[in-house]
């Protein structure tokens, strides 16, 4: 895991907190001022930014990368049947 | 009657909770300046939730934690009283789903019985005597809820979260508390939905569209109340299973040596956590509309709400849901044919990858449900196609069932029985959805008792024979006793009869122009709708032999040996019941589960029993 | 090929050919009143689809019952069965038969009868009707296509529509602003759309013979979205007349 203080993680969560805060302002500006295609597309890339923040900060799955392209390979080529 | 005061505690703390939700509600309001209508009931009910999970339990056992206080860790053992307070072992957590779900069950038949007597005859004579208090369409409402409840949760935090740590060699599941918490919110969500009657019923049906969902009267918001909490409950479950399938297993058990219902649980798992959110924020959005005045679908003022809106949010998850509720039937129809013909299942890897398949693809076709809902024409071909192609993997399922019994030396016991009658019934059930899958068809099939009939086919006849199968699969790994065999063929055979007896009439009307959800239709078409009502008050008497069975074999059963069915997997391989930390010594896995007819493969090696 | 999957093959093709001749003798009789052409669309669609499905269920009831009879063990038999090794190509044909199937239904009848259902997208319609849904009856403006002004508007439970025979029939669909959602659906014509408050949403009916709802309870308008209490009763009877008769209605009834 972690070697990281209680401190320097929580500053982590709070930055990523105050990012998401302010990415959602922009999304706001964005829904209401732009339209057509540039709205789609700049709404599209926070939406994606926003969602990659929070499945790396506030579910840690690049912690445990390892253990889903393992289910991943498990899925596709389950390794014991004889077939 | 101290056992009971964990539940006493939890309603008393319920009822503070909400007095304090319902008060800083009034608060803001009324800072506001907005009078406080449904928003007291809103913050009173998230206020009484919260009191009743810490009265049972929770905080004497988790909550004391967060706030750096001591907690009371139990030893979960002893009698009936471990099952009436928040209880963090999974077998505990297992029985509570079961057992509440049961009840659900049961009402929501009762409701079905009277919805079908209303619809003997064309006219609405029924509901008229009855008063104000309930209306057909509430009983219709409330029977579609609570059967969407049991059929989601039943085989998953009943069944899977009884079966499943044992099936992988573990102690428990990954989150004990998470799993209780998930049960621990069950209860208020059945209780709000009983008391929609009182509240002005809710008559959306459990789909709730909008606008009508915002305008009816208060026993919607209960209703959308009840359905979030019971995502959350989902969702948790979701997250506490696939930690658990990843994380737990039992040494030596790697992917290929995980067994078919293990896999169908966990692709079960990954469409409930991923799916729910989105039906959350739908009913949440609703809830908004009718406390504070938001109008997202609502077109008024020339602000630009769109009923479709709801439509799509509502679909992207109760798609996905259909299939939690169907790849664990899938799963365990496939472990006991493997079982009960003393044979491998055939094409293990296929249909590993088929499950997958399933869950990939039931995240693109949602919009079938919204082929007469007037979005967009474009959509119409895309999603018509994509739907089309979910019968490809669930047919290679279906190869799997059919060539694992074949040449097999099969023990017709009731939950074979069960299998075979899954295997039937969802072949109908299947092949009808490709009516509604087509678009021609579907516009006229839409809203109509076809579909009523094919969805009791899918769910019915897969998921609940599914959950039947599991109860006479595993009543005596579970209590410790045997169930009565005679009994138990009579009601498969029973209830298979009049179930599809039932419903294959049902798919007539359907065809003839009955629409559904109503409680009058004309007159021409009494016929065949008394017919379909006498046939459904048997499928009701087919109740019978089990509940009798039930009861009478936990009471006076025979003692079950710990594996009666030679079954291979894990589960079977402990104590019936299994002991409270499930094994003496955790067993090493050394093959695959499917080793009959070749004594060369061993799934376990444990010190007692291999 | 053993004796036990020549048994089956012979049962399933049996079944199948019984089956796929009641079908086709007794198949049209499956279906209400075919008062559109675009009725006759999605009966043939339903129609090819119960005799390609047949098979497939043939297949599945025929196999699993034969196992259940003749792969029966004894009750003292406890010895296990013999593990079929896999035969790569039994999954595969399975798997690529079902995929042809299912790419075919996609095709026929799904996109065909998609494409036909749309083929009047673009051509004038004899008759313009605006469907107007409200809890809980309907209102309905005949309207003319030069001046785009209603001439004829009738509304309630027990109006009835009229219509002409032999005609190309508009229905331009909505909900009033502050109602909820409605479906607006004649099963005689096989047509249904959702009524939305706020947006229109359009449907092509070309009737193809005269009849009405005494003849077939079929000949109604049905409101095919859940909207409320009186749900099960908002509907109007239709009639289908010939086109000098609908002439006449229509000078007689103007506002």
């Amino acid at each position: 895991m972690s070697t990281q203080s209680i401190g320097q993680l929580l500053r982590v969560g709070w930055v990523v907190i105050i990012a998401l805060f302010i990415l959602t302002i922009i999304e706001f500006v964005a829904a209401i001022g732009l339209s057509g295609i540039l709205q789609l597309a700049v709404l599209s890339i926070l939406a994606v930014i926003k969602g990659t923040l929070i499945v790396q900060y506030f579910m840690h799955v690049g912690q445990i990368r390892k253990s889903i392209t393992d289910l991943w390979w498990g899925i596709l080529v389950p390794s014991e049947v004889e077939e | 009657m101290n056992g009971l005061l964990p539940i006493g505690k939890g309603l008393v703390f319920a009822a503070i909770g909400f007095i304090l939700g319902a008060a800083i509600s009034l608060g803001l309001t009324t800072l506001a300046g907005h009078p406080a209508g449904e928003s007291l009931i809103t913050l009173g009910y998230v206020g009484a939730l919260i009191g009743w999970l810490m009265g049972v339990g929770m905080w004497r056992t988790w909550g004391a934690e967060w706030f750096g206080l001591p907690t009371v860790v139990h030893d979960n053992s002893g009698g009936w009283k471990r099952y009436f307070r928040f209880n963090t072992d999974h077998k505990v957590v297992g029985i509570q789903y079961l057992l509440t779900l049961l009840v659900v069950f049961l009402l929501a038949g009762a409701l079905a019985v009277l919805m079908r007597i209303e619809l003997a005859t064309g006219a609405q004579d029924v509901f008229n005597k009855l008063g104000g208090i309930t209306d057909y369409n509430t009983i219709m409402s409330l029977h579609g809820i609570m059967m969407i409840a049991v059929a989601v949760a039943t085989l998953i935090g009943g069944f899977a979260n009884y079966v499943l740590p044992l099936m992988i060699g573990a102690r428990d599941v990954a989150f004990p508390r998470i799993n209780g918490l998930s049960y621990w919110v069950v209860p208020p969500v059945a209780v709000l939905l009983l008391l929609t009657p009182i509240f002005g019923g809710f008559d959306t049906g459990w789909t709730a569209y909008p606008p009508l969902a915002s305008k009816t009267a208060t026993g919607a918001l209960l209703f959308e109340l009840a359905f979030l909490t019971f995502g959350v409950s989902s969702i948790l479950g979701g997250l506490n299973f696939i930690a658990t399938v990843v994380f737990l297993r039992a040494p030596g058990m790697t992917w290929g040596r995980v067994p078919v219902f293990v896999w169908s649980v966990l692709a079960a798992a990954v469409i409930a956590l991923i799916a729910t959110q989105w039906v959350a924020y739908g009913l949440l959005m609703i809830i908004l509309e009718r406390v504070i005045g938001m109008h997202f679908f609502n077109p008024v003022d020339g602000v630009g709400g769109n009923a479709l809106l709801y439509e799509h949010i509502f679909w992207f998850y109760s798609h996905p849901a259909v299939y939690i509720m169907v790849l664990p039937a899938f799963g365990l129809l496939l472990e006991i044919m493997s079982t009960f013909a003393r044979k491998p299942v055939f094409a293990y890897k296929w249909v590993v990858r088929a499950f997958f398949a399933i869950v990939g693809l039931s995240f693109i076709v949602w919009a079938h449900h919204l082929f007469t809902s007037g979005m967009g024409e474009w959509l119409h071909g895309p999603f018509m196609i994509l739907t089309e192609l979910i019968s490809i993997p669930t047919g290679i399922v279906f190869l799997a069932a059919v060539s694992t019994i074949w040449r097999g030396k099969l023990r017709l016991k009731t939950p074979l029985l069960f299998a075979v009658a899954i295997l039937l019934n969802f072949t109908i059930g299947g092949l009808t959805g490709i009516f509604l899958a087509d678009i021609p068809t579907d516009i006229q099939l839409q809203d109509t008792y076809f579909v009523v009939a094919h969805f009791h086919y899918t769910i019915v006849g897969g998921e609940v024979f599914a959950i039947f199968a599991a109860i006479y699969y595993w009543f005596p790994k579970i209590t410790g006793k045997m169930y009565n065999e005679t009994l138990g063929k009579i009601h498969a055979v029973l209830m298979f009869l009049t179930f599809n007896l039932t419903f294959m009439t049902m798919f007539m009307p359907g065809s003839d122009g009955m629409n559904r959800r109503v409680s009058s239709y004309p007159d021409q078409l009494s016929d065949i709708n008394g017919l379909v009502s006498i046939f459904g008050y048997l499928m009701a008497l087919s109740f019978l032999p089990f509940l009798w069975n039930l009861v009478d074999s936990l009471i006076r059963g025979r003692k079950a040996p710990d594996n009666p069915w030679e079954a291979k997997t894990l589960e079977w391989q402990t104590s019936s019941p299994p002991e409270i930390e499930n094994f003496e010594t955790i067993p090493t896995v050394t093959g695959i589960p499917y080793g009959y007819g070749n004594p060369d493969i061993q799934h376990s090696k444990t010190n007692t029993n291999g | 090929m053993n004796k036990d999957t020549l048994i089956v093959t012979l049962i399933w093709i049996f079944g199948t050919v019984v089956g796929e001749v009641i079908l086709f003798m007794y198949g049209d009789h499956m279906f209400p009143v075919q008062g559109s052409t675009q009725a006759l669309v999605v009966d043939h669609a339903f129609l090819l689809l119960s005799q390609l499905g047949l098979p497939v269920f043939m297949l599945i009831i025929t196999a699993t019952a034969y196992a259940l009879v003749r792969f029966r063990s004894n009750d003292d038999d406890t010895k296990d069965a013999k593990p079929v090794s896999f035969h790569k190509g039994w999954a595969w044909s399975w798997l690529i038969w079902s995929t042809a199937l299912c790419l075919l239904v996609i095709v026929v009848p799904g996109y065909t009868g998609l494409l036909e259902l749309r083929s009047t997208a673009n051509t004038t319609p004899d008759v313009l009707i605006e469907v107007t849904g409200q809890r809980w009856i309907w209102t309905y403006e005949y309207i003319d296509q030069e001046t785009h002004e209603p001439i004829v508007k009738i509304r309630g439970g027990d109006a009835t529509l009229v219509l002409p025979n032999e005609s190309l029939i508009r229905f331009k669909i909505t909900a009033v602003d502050e109602d909820v959602l409605h479906s607006f659906w004649i099963p005689a014509f096989r047509v249904k759309i959702d009524a939305v408050p706020g947006l229109y949403t359009s449907l092509d009916a070309t009737t193809n013979r005269i009849g009405g709802y005494e003849e077939d309870i079929n000949y109604r308008v049905q409101c095919a979205e859940l909207c409320g209490v009186e749900h099960s009763t908002m509907m109007n009877k239709v009639e289908v007349i010939g086109k000098s008769e609908f002439e006449k209605w229509i000078t007689e009834n103007k506002k």
